[in-house]
């Protein structure tokens, strides 16, 4: 038995298995986040590589499997890694069941993180490329909303991360013969800007970000969620394994700049599009750019300091992104305009709703007491220890997430111009929401207990401790 | 390029993929993209054994089917052709042709790949991204993907000549064929 059969093998035949009985939503749904649930409990529990007494017999989990000549491993290292894609598995699968999606929801995004995982795993990590592409083919159907004709934002998603793969394959066989090159040097040089775009088109990074905002607007807002969340931290993960591996990448000045200059960019663009943004669907996409950012920041700083947080910052947005999309999905299945002139008095008709959206919205600020807060302070410090401007960016970027939530806060409480009448929540709602913010809460109230187990996943990348 | 024989697959390339821009018709749009593939597979030649470049040929052949077979009769998707239209098409490509013939010297130092590989190849991505950027509809979205691909396959065979890679890129195109015929449904109101 394999570690990577374990956690590949068995959830891509699950899966297979769900596509078959999607029609059974809850039964898909138990069945869906049950195998995910237990796969993450596995991953923290089993150890690689060592043997376990099972009543006479004895089992070993090797970390290697072996296909046409290529290895997928899953070292022990790596374990939480693995568990924590699977338990974002298993939330976002059973939060399908109050966000209306589709019914190949469950079984997709299974598949999808399956295939994550494979890609983290295949030896030559470049191959991952190839990988994550198939998993964004495979995301294209869970976006489909009944009678809707398909519509930009999902074919721009679409293209954007097609498009990315050739250049990530490239990046990856200038790095392997740069080495031999007459030019090294120059070699490496074109490597460089092959992997920056590639990597600018995967994670929507300026001026490649436009899918965002319009896959937020276009898609189901719960499925587009689940994509903004699930892509960057696996990409972003895919992206340490290169900072790893390849030295010079992290000995690069010039490339850590541009890092800090896409980063800033992609904050106040973000943050100000968001200002002024009056469509909650389009907000979500202007939040997703912010975090994007500061993720770049975070490798930018080229420190521990800077590694710890571009591990931490993703935790929180993967919960905020999955309660922000949640209530909006919720929203709209009502048949509410997702407009912010729409929202008069929804407090008041659903509370926990619009709970959920504003601590997921001022977790993306980074309010004090929430987990954005604690994630995203090490980066500003790193960042003010140069110099101070980048951080009057980085400011007025997050001033213009604030502005967008205090502008949204100011429209719920009021009851005047209210037309929509919107039916109460139910209890599993509730429950969700109740959940979801708790989970926050906590987080931001008690950083360094929740957050900081999670530093471990930074075992797996030896060079950047 | 040494010979005849190293030049046709890029011309068949270049006429099929310029057929396949300029032609809204969905029967002449099938059969640009199984000449592409058949183009694709000629190259590839060069530099693969046949019997793992011919995956090439039956992958994009096995796209193809999948799209042709996704669209009825009397389906919205059969367009007639505007001769304005593909006139103006026709010049931007000559252009572009023009533009990418212009950069392969530069690109050819950068790629140990022979020139048939490299010409064909960029010719293929080139006609790809240009029929992405001048669509709309969703299924000529795809056939631009597909060629823009089936380019980067041809470039990246001369570079790697992994099975399992080969294997990704079969899945890969035969994935976005699969999009397509989605797109092709939910327009059609078919998708539950």
């Amino acid at each position: 038995m394999s570690a990577p059969l374990i956690w590949i093998g068995i959830p891509l035949i699950f899966s297979l298995m769900l596509f078959i009985i999607r029609g059974n939503r809850l039964l898909t749904l138990i069945i869906g986040g049950g195998i995910s649930a237990f796969l993450a409990l596995l991953a923290l529990t089993f150890k690689i590589e060592s043997v376990f007494p099972l009543g006479p017999i004895s089992l070993e989990i090797s970390s290697t499997f072996t296909i046409l000549g290529r290895n997928f491993v899953i070292t022990d290292s790596e374990r939480l890694i693995v568990a924590l894609l699977y338990s974002m598995c298993a939330f976002w699968i059973f939060g399908s069941r109050i966000s209306g999606t589709n019914s190949f929801f469950v079984p997709n995004v299974l598949v999808i993180i399956t295939l994550f995982v494979a890609a983290l795993s295949v030896q030559p990590f470049l191959y991952a490329a190839l990988i994550i592409e198939i998993a964004v083919l495979i995301s294209i159907p869970i976006f489909f909303q009944r009678g809707q004709p398909v519509k930009q934002g999902i074919i721009r998603y679409l293209v954007f991360q097609t498009l990315a793969v050739p250049f990530i394959l490239f990046a990856g066989w200038g790095f392997e013969v740069a080495p031999t090159s007459v030019d090294s040097q120059a070699a490496y040089y074109q490597a460089g800007v092959l992997l920056a775009i590639g990597l600018g088109l995967w994670l929507a990074i300026f001026p490649f970000h436009t899918w965002v905002p319009l896959l937020a607007r276009d898609g189901h807002p719960y499925s587009a969620g689940f994509i903004f969340s699930m892509i960057p931290t696996t990409i972003f993960i895919f992206f340490l394994d290169f900072f790893n591996t390849f030295s010079w990448l992290r000995e690069e000045t010039l490339l850590l700049t541009i890092c800090q200059i896409l980063g800033i960019v992609m904050i106040v663009l973000g943050g100000l599009f968001a200002a002024f943004q009056r469509e909650l669907t389009r907000l979500v996409g202007y939040a997703v750019m912010v975090e994007i950012g500061f993720s770049l920041l975070a490798i930018s700083l080229n420190q521990v300091i800077g590694w710890q947080s571009y591990i931490l910052i993703m935790i929180p947005r993967i919960i905020g992104i999955a309660i922000c999309t949640l209530a909006i999905s919720i929203w709209k299945n009502k048949e509410l305009n997702i407009d912010f002139d729409s929202f008069h008095g929804v407090y008041y008709q659903s509370t926990f709703a619009v709970l959920g959206f504003l601590v997921g919205w001022f977790t993306f600020s980074g309010l004090p007491l929430l987990p954005g807060f604690p994630t995203k302070l090490p980066i500003l410090i790193g960042l003010s220890q140069l110099t101070i401007t980048p951080l009057i960016f980085v400011s007025i970027g997050l001033f213009g997430l604030f502005v967008a939530g205090f502008r949204f806060l100011a429209i719920i409480f009021s009851t005047r111009h209210n037309e929509n009448e919107i039916e109460s929540e139910s209890l599993l709602q509730k429950i969700y929401f109740s959940i979801g913010i708790v989970l926050l809460i906590i987080m931001g109230i008690f950083p360094s207990v929740v957050l900081n187990p999670f530093l471990e996943i930074l075992s797996a990348f030896a060079n950047l401790k | 390029m040494n010979s005849l024989i190293d030049i046709l697959p890029v011309l068949l390339a270049g006429l099929s993929s310029l057929i396949l821009f300029i032609k809204k018709k969905w029967r002449w749009n099938i059969l640009a993209m199984a000449a592409i593939y058949v183009s694709v597979f000629w190259m590839v030649l060069q530099v693969w054994p046949t019997g793992l470049a011919v995956i090439k040929l039956i992958a994009g052949w096995m796209a193809g089917a999948i799209l042709g077979s996704a669209v009825k009769e009397d389906s919205e998707l059969l367009v007639e052709d505007n001769k304005v239209e593909q006139r103006f098409k026709f010049v931007i490509v000559m252009i572009i042709w023009i533009f990418s013939f212009s950069i392969m010297q530069s690109l050819k130092i950068k790629l140990p790949i022979p020139d048939s590989l490299l010409w064909g190849g960029v010719l293929l991505i080139i006609m790809g991204i240009l029929q992405i950027g001048m669509s709309t509809r969703p299924v000529r979205i795809i056939f631009g993907l597909l060629t823009a691909f089936s380019g980067f396959e041809v470039l990246y065979a001369g570079v790697e000549q992994s099975v399992l890679v080969a294997g990704f890129l079969v899945i890969i195109t035969l994935g976005i064929a699969l999009v397509g015929v989605l797109f092709i449904q939910q327009e059609e109101g078919e998708i539950v």
